[in-house]
């Protein structure tokens, strides 16, 4: 029998991180009313002109820098034509001949060992506007999405598994996220995949007919529809079928893909250059500004050589925001790993994402003061849970909770001694059964002297005093 | 003829043009004589010659990324020949 394999390449549309939109100056905020962001030029008016965003280009040049292209210092916009109510001018500005960003590539970690995949380009161009659905079998256009910008990164057709899909879309949404660039937010559309996919036999060199899925809204959905679509072309050419090369959807509810449009519809979009926007020259400033900020696989490394295990080096750089806090409460004097430990068990718990921006309940300065009050003995590390979770209810420096609170850790040996003797007076049978060989009753001390104390004494302290005691 | 009669209408169907019979043949001969023009250039030796992209301008401006005042949606919806809702009204359209 026949072995097949699968061909894989995607194209990720990802809205740049911008106040404005691609070729105006109306806000390109999200959730706005209908038809309240837009303008002559993002509306298509006769004679309005399209002048490019400086930092869309800028955020574009950064992630073709951390994907390794090669970067175009001509590049060039052009008009892809094409009818439908969601474009007003009857085309899209975008990038054909002359890309912003050419070949490039991404790794990816996948079973444990590195995979390369090819970047083919990146190239700018701007966003369609969103088509509702009325009453009445009418459609209502909301201009507010066109002219948002986008990049558009296309991978080479060098993924084999859906597993390999996806791993890719995580590595490349990472990498948006680390380079500011977009906030990866695959629901609000902000971060959109289309994948081709075809099938051929082990072996042949030439592609098979390929489909086209769009309009996938998560890595799960991503991975699912490819696997349908892998099975359904493997079982239409096993059994003599051909696979016709169209444009489908996936159906999360029935778990299979639909087809949208058939060949008949095939795109003739007849680009050429837009002769509203002369040549896109980078400027010298802008290739010597512009770089990429630290990425996660760095960071991590950082942080496990730090001594932070690989697990919370993970959980730590999930967001670039949780990086930049778990770094500030480091330099602030904590230690790397008690700060990991901290950060996960207490901070994200009410930590909030907001696509690139992220609220934490305490700023990191003061839970690096709250970690410092622990190395030098003033609290214990149960004590610091409470008073953090104070911290976060009134906002209040954590030496302040303490001392007003009389929080701070009994290390007075006299002090303890006295609880220590009291516990073990009031406990003689207990007493009797340890020392006749029940040594682990030694944890009942300990809490009895803890719950006397409301865990203000020093741990340390109060197992030396039971041990010569006992 | 350079170009066919059939691509003569494929490009007038991509346009969204009706064209009769009559007035495709003379869209056949009028682009044809437009293509017959260009192909002059494929008589010169342009070897060495770097791509014109544009006509006059050298490399296009760019703008900071400051939020400017929209239209008043009442404006924008103006030119519009049916709204409701706030949106621009249009025959249904399939999700692409």
């Amino acid at each position: 029998m026949t072995e097949y394999e699968a061909v894989i390449g995607l194209e990720v549309h990802g809205q740049l991180n911008t106040r404005t939109k691609m070729f105006c100056g109306c806000s390109t905020a999200f959730g706005a009313p209908p038809n309240t962001h837009v303008c002559p030029v993002c509306l298509g008016m006769p004679g309005a002109l399209p002048v490019p965003n400086r930092r869309a280009i800028e955020l574009a040049v950064r992630v073709g820098r951390a994907l390794d292209c090669e970067l175009f210092a001509t590049s060039q916009f052009a008009r892809k034509n094409y009818f439908y109510p969601d474009l007003a001018k009857g085309y899209q500005i975008s990038q054909f001949e002359l890309p912003l960003n050419g070949k490039g590539e991404l790794t990816v970690e996948l079973d444990g060992s590195p995979l390369a995949i090819g970047i083919t380009r990146i190239h700018l161009e701007e966003d369609a506007a969103k088509n509702m659905h009325g009453v009445g079998g009418e459609t209502l256009v909301d201009f507010n999405r066109a002219g948002v910008p986008l990049m558009e990164v296309v991978s080479e057709p060098d993924l084999r598994t859906a597993a390999q899909a996806e791993a890719y879309l995580k590595k490349l949404r990472e990498v948006f996220l680390f380079c500011g660039a977009n906030d990866g937010n695959l629901e609000e559309g902000s971060f959109r995949c289309d994948a081709n996919v075809s099938i051929r036999p082990v072996g042949q060199a030439r592609f098979g007919t390929r489909v086209e899925l769009k309009n996938i809204n998560s890595f799960r959905f991503v991975r699912l529809a490819i696997e349908f679509e892998i099975a359904r072309q493997t079982a239409l050419i096993a059994a003599g079928g051909e696979v016709v090369q169209e444009t489908r959807t996936y159906s999360d509810a029935r778990n299979e893909t639909i087809s949208m449009r058939g060949k008949e519809e095939a795109h003739d979009y007849r680009y050429f250059p837009d002769p509203d926007l002369p040549p896109l020259v980078l400027p010298e400033e802008m290739l010597a500004r512009v770089t990429v900020p630290e990425q996660a696989d760095a960071i991590r490394a950082r942080f496990v050589a730090s001594g932070l295990s690989s697990g919370a080096a993970m959980v730590l750089t999930s967001h670039p925001a949780f990086a930049r806090y778990t770094d500030t409460v480091i330099a602030a004097g904590a230690n790397a790993k008690t700060a990991a430990n901290f950060i996960q068990a207490e901070v994200l718990r009410h930590a909030r994402t907001d696509g690139l921006e992220a609220t934490f309940p305490v700023p990191a300065e003061r839970v690096a003061e709250l970690l410092a009050l622990v190395a030098d003995g003033t609290i214990n590390g149960k004590i610091a849970k409470d008073v953090f979770s104070q911290m976060v209810t009134s906002r209040r420096p954590p030496a302040a909770i303490i001392e007003e609170q009389g929080l701070a850790q009994v290390t007075d040996r006299g002090a303890i001694a006295q609880v220590v003797d009291q516990v073990l007076s009031d406990n003689p049978s207990q007493v009797a059964k340890y020392r006749e060989g029940k040594t682990n009753l030694l944890g009942f001390f300990v809490g009895q002297v803890m719950k006397a104390t409301q865990g203000q004494a020093n741990p340390k302290v109060v197992n030396e005093l039971l041990r010569e005691r006992l | 003829m350079t170009i066919s009669l059939e691509e003569t209408q494929h490009i007038a169907t991509l346009a969204r043009i009706a064209l009769d019979d009559d007035e495709l043949v003379t869209m056949q001969r009028e682009l044809s004589a437009i293509i017959e023009i260009m192909a002059d250039l494929r008589e010169l030796d342009l070897d060495g010659v770097p791509a014109t992209l544009h006509a006059t301008i050298t490399s296009c401006g760019l703008r900071e990324d400051q939020p400017r005042a929209s239209l008043p949606r009442r404006e924008a919806l103006a030119g519009a020949p049916r709204t409701r809702d706030f949106g621009f009204a249009v025959p249904k359209v399939m999700d692409k």
